[in-house]
């Protein structure tokens, strides 16, 4: 694997998956809009090479107005996307200000879709502030430290999520801060996981 | 660890080594495979989707809570 991992930025030139391109469409209006997101979880898990199939891409935004929100979904509706849970915007941001995840897919469609949530708590506002920049084939969009979401996904706890875990921990073994991912493993209970997969 | 699941990471390992000793459009290639089959193959129903991706969420909230 080719890839470089400097001041925050993780560059990557590889083939694309339909996924891939669905992730650079989306991004690209939210990257224009200068909202504050950043993609987590498995597509980070498969961005990097994971052997797994996936249907969405999930994705913290920062906690955004009303008008905010309408700006984004009209702007969204208008490059061909649509919210799948409803069409009605003032119900789709009731539902992120309730924590539920609203999800954008191509319209007419289902699959792929992203699924954007606004942070719930400290670990959520803390991947907002500490994001990395990825630029895959000079496409550039953010995602959460890799130590927090090794230790996110151990607090996830699925056989699947524990498999993520364990290959974004053997990709970034060199890179890796080791006390913050013990820092992380700790704030979210998951030392004993770590020990026993052995991770760190 | 049940040996299925020993097995699983045991593949998860090797699959890593093989992406970091390999040039990205060699595993790239591949694992397109897989994800784009993925995509293609599903059902397109969004009704039928977030009716399955409910009864996963509870599933994992049994599961969590029973951790708990």
């Amino acid at each position: 694997m080719n890839i470089k991992f400097k001041n925050k930025t993780i560059e990557l030139k590889k083939e694309l998956s339909d996924l891939d391109k669905f992730v650079i469409k989306f991004t690209k209006i939210i990257n224009k809009l200068n909202i504050n997101y950043v993609i987590i979880s498995g597509y980070i898990a498969l961005l990097f090479g994971r052997s797994r199939g996936t249907e969405d891409i999930d994705i913290f935004i920062e906690k955004i107005s009303k008008e905010e929100y309408y700006e984004l979904i009209k702007t969204l509706e208008d490059n061909n996307f649509w919210c799948i849970n409803t069409e009605d915007k003032q119900e789709q941001f009731s539902m992120l200000q309730d924590n539920l995840a609203i999800r954008i897919a191509n319209k007419k469609e289902a699959i792929p879709n992203i699924e954007i949530k606004f942070p719930k708590d400290q670990h959520g506002e803390d991947s907002l502030d500490n994001k990395l920049t990825i630029k895959l084939n000079n496409h550039i969009f953010y995602t959460s430290p890799i130590e927090s979401q090794i230790a996110f996904k151990l607090y996830l706890g699925s056989p699947k999520d524990i498999e993520d875990a364990i290959h974004l921990l053997n990709i970034f073994k060199k890179q890796l801060n080791k006390n913050l991912l013990k820092q992380y493993a700790k704030k979210l209970n998951v030392t004993n996981l770590m020990e026993k997969y052995k991770i760190g | 660890m049940d040996k299925n699941f020993k097995q699983r990471i045991e593949f998860v390992r090797y699959w890593a080594d093989y992406v970091k000793t390999h040039p990205n459009k060699v595993w790239s290639k591949q694992q397109n495979r897989i994800i784009n089959s993925v995509l293609r193959s599903a059902d397109q129903n969004p009704k039928t989707y977030l009716k399955i991706k409910e009864i996963m969420k509870n599933a994992d909230n049994n599961t969590e809570q029973k951790r708990i």
